[in-house]
């Protein structure tokens, strides 16, 4: 799949999020890419209107943030699509987000994991591709 | 009856707002390519609790800019344990 347009003007990678819910199917969410967190994170309040609530968690989670800790849970989905890619059976972690908060989530290194990420701020669009393949030698 | 909306023209009528959407089609961009209307509101927890008031699935997203506090809102920065 080529480049796509993220829709941010300000530096910040805005891109949709399809999620298959828990009991209520395919919604469209929207996240900011982010390289820097580990694992894909979803607010709490969009999760439980995926049907995700603390009682579906596999586990607890933590985040650690300059200002302290807070505790949330890891669910399971069963898919999630982004960028042109999908993730079956993919763990993410349900936080609370700040209720100014612009996003309900974001796009963790997890789910780019084995891929080539290309974020292209001069056209303002991102790239989601398989690695090339390895040259051979000689 | 509620009108079926491209995403184009709800960014365009909603400006700043937070949108929810049902009935939607999908699109690999966008957040949608069209769907129904929900409702708008500058409140992101009222935008949430309107996501409560029909069953299927829904699009919700913000149609405006960031704010520049927003890295803070976010904790961009974190480490799970």
């Amino acid at each position: 799949m080529g480049s796509l347009p993220f829709t941010s003007d300000d530096g910040l990678v805005r891109v949709p999020v399809l999620v298959w819910g828990c009991g209520r199917e395919l919604s469209s969410l929207s996240f900011v890419v982010d390289t820097g967190t580990p694992r894909t994170l979803l607010d709490v309040g969009a999760a439980a209107n995926l049907g995700f609530n603390s009682e579906r968690a596999v586990r607890r989670s933590r985040v650690r943030t300059a200002v302290g800790s807070e505790e949330g849970y890891i669910v399971v989905v069963s898919r999630l699509r982004s960028l042109g890619w999908e993730r079956g059976t993919f763990e993410i972690a349900c936080h609370q987000l700040a209720a100014t908060a612009q996003v309900d989530g974001l796009l963790g290194a997890d789910f780019f994991a084995g891929l080539v990420l290309t974020v292209n701020y001069a056209a303002g669009t991102v790239d989601l591709a398989e690695p090339a393949p390895a040259a051979s030698p000689g | 009856m509620a009108e079926r909306m491209t995403f184009e023209e709800i960014e365009r009528s909603f400006p700043g707002e937070w949108v929810v959407v049902r009935d939607f089609v999908p699109d690999d961009s966008k957040m949608i390519r069209d769907g129904v209307l929900v409702g708008h509101t500058s409140d992101r927890a009222e935008a949430h609790r309107l996501l409560g008031t029909f069953e299927g699935g829904f699009a919700i997203w913000w149609t405006g800019p960031f704010s520049h506090d927003f890295c803070g809102h976010l904790h961009l920065y974190t480490k799970h344990g």
